[in-house]
């Protein structure tokens, strides 16, 4: 085979794998990509049943003709979650004021069910004035953990300090029970438009 | 020969067997165990007796190939995914090998003297890069590592580069040891830098 053959012939099959790999160069990252996904795809999450801050045992998506906007935390991180609870304070806000009320759930996820429990869960619900009605704190069953984070693209590492880094994102689910968008937490015009998308 | 054979089975075989702490850390997986499993496919080239044909003329192919296979694997998702999945955990023991060490070490060996310095001119600017962008980046670059280690694995991408700089020119500093340890640290540099 002449040599120019052989180098085309590795630019083609390389470029082509490259440009496989990376969604057309669009995605470098895992975070980017499992973004681009929920934006195209749009892939069904399954169901998880939830124990809410009451005590209430719930289905995640709701499955009630809502959407859903998920968020995952748990309750004894000193950083990122607290300022997370703000923003989802502010999505509640918006939302009510937008003419959502009624159409859409939100939900903080514990991923650290085992120390999050309703009490502790209830607690963070109030400091943060998440009360139940549109904006609820969750913990899934301790064996779904792994499952639900799968289905969401969630990845959880320990930090050095005894708690936990993670891809915090909103998660917007419609209420067919799709993830149609993932967003950063505080891209509350992105949820909104996402969620008017979601539930058209 | 046997000795290369060997050598490669046995680097693969610690890269396999220290996975968990290699993995740990972004710095020792990137900067550690992908460079091991590169090396090993270099050192079984000569036994291969692979790109010897006309269509290595020059290394080119080769070169090319290792090329695409460096850029998939600096790619942050490929290293996601590596940890994620198994399958793309055992793609990587096999690629790097098979697809970066062997064709490098076959495309090294036929390159022009100018190839080879555009080579590691190429590989200097690209380590700074890489070692500005994961020093840089606002976010973590892999949902499996913490930021205070991508900024790590930046400074040893940086050290990395004035290693490979400097490897590139001791033999204009040193030219009476040129022959032995200029051609010694050129095959270690480059498995190191790949």
């Amino acid at each position: 085979m002449h040599p120019l053959v052989a180098s085309l012939a590795v630019v083609l099959t390389g470029g082509v794998v490259l440009i496989q790999a990376t969604d057309g160069l669009a995605a470098l990252t895992t975070e980017r990509a499992r973004r681009l996904a929920a934006h195209t795809d749009m892939p069904a999450v399954p169901a998880f049943t939830v124990e809410t801050m009451t005590g209430k045992r719930l289905s995640l998506p709701p499955n009630d003709g809502r959407a859903a906007v998920v968020e995952f935390i748990y309750t004894n991180c000193p950083t990122i979650c607290q300022a997370a609870g703000a923003e989802m304070a502010r999505l509640r806000d918006r939302l009510t004021a937008g003419g959502f009320a009624g159409r859409v759930w939100l939900v903080s996820v514990s991923f650290d069910p085992a120390r999050d429990t309703p009490d502790q869960m209830a607690e963070y619900g109030r400091w943060h004035g998440a009360d139940g009605t549109v904006w609820t704190v969750a913990r899934p069953e301790a064996n779904d953990l792994p499952a639900l984070l799968d289905a969401y693209g969630v990845t959880v590492i320990p930090d050095r300090t005894g708690g936990f880094v993670h891809n915090a994102a909103l998660h917007v689910v419609s209420p067919e029970g799709r993830l149609t968008a993932i967003l950063d937490m505080d891209d509350i015009d992105g949820a909104e438009k996402e969620l008017k998308r979601a539930l058209r | 020969m046997r000795a290369r054979l060997a050598q490669a089975v046995v680097l693969i075989a610690v890269a396999a067997l220290f996975r968990g702490p290699l993995e740990a850390g972004p710095v020792t997986h990137v900067l550690v165990q992908l460079p091991v499993l590169v090396l090993a496919g270099a050192l079984i080239a000569p036994l291969l007796r692979f790109g010897c044909g006309d269509w290595n003329r020059g290394g080119w192919a080769c070169l090319l190939a290792a090329g695409f296979g460096i850029a998939f694997w600096m790619l942050p998702r490929s290293i996601d995914a590596a940890l994620a999945d198994t399958r793309w955990e055992a793609a990587k023991f096999l690629t790097l090998p098979f697809l970066v060490g062997l064709p490098l070490a076959a495309g090294w060996a036929r390159a022009h003297p100018l190839t080879r310095a555009v080579i590691k001119a190429q590989a200097v600017s690209m380590l700074a890069v890489m070692a500005f962008l994961y020093t840089h980046a606002p976010t973590r670059l892999c949902n499996a590592y913490l930021a205070e280690d991508q900024y790590r694995l930046g400074i040893g991408f940086l050290a990395l580069a004035f290693a490979v700089a400097a490897a590139s020119i001791a033999p204009l500093l040193f030219p009476a040891r040129q022959q032995t340890s200029g051609r010694r640290s050129g095959a270690g540099g480059s498995g190191r830098t790949f």
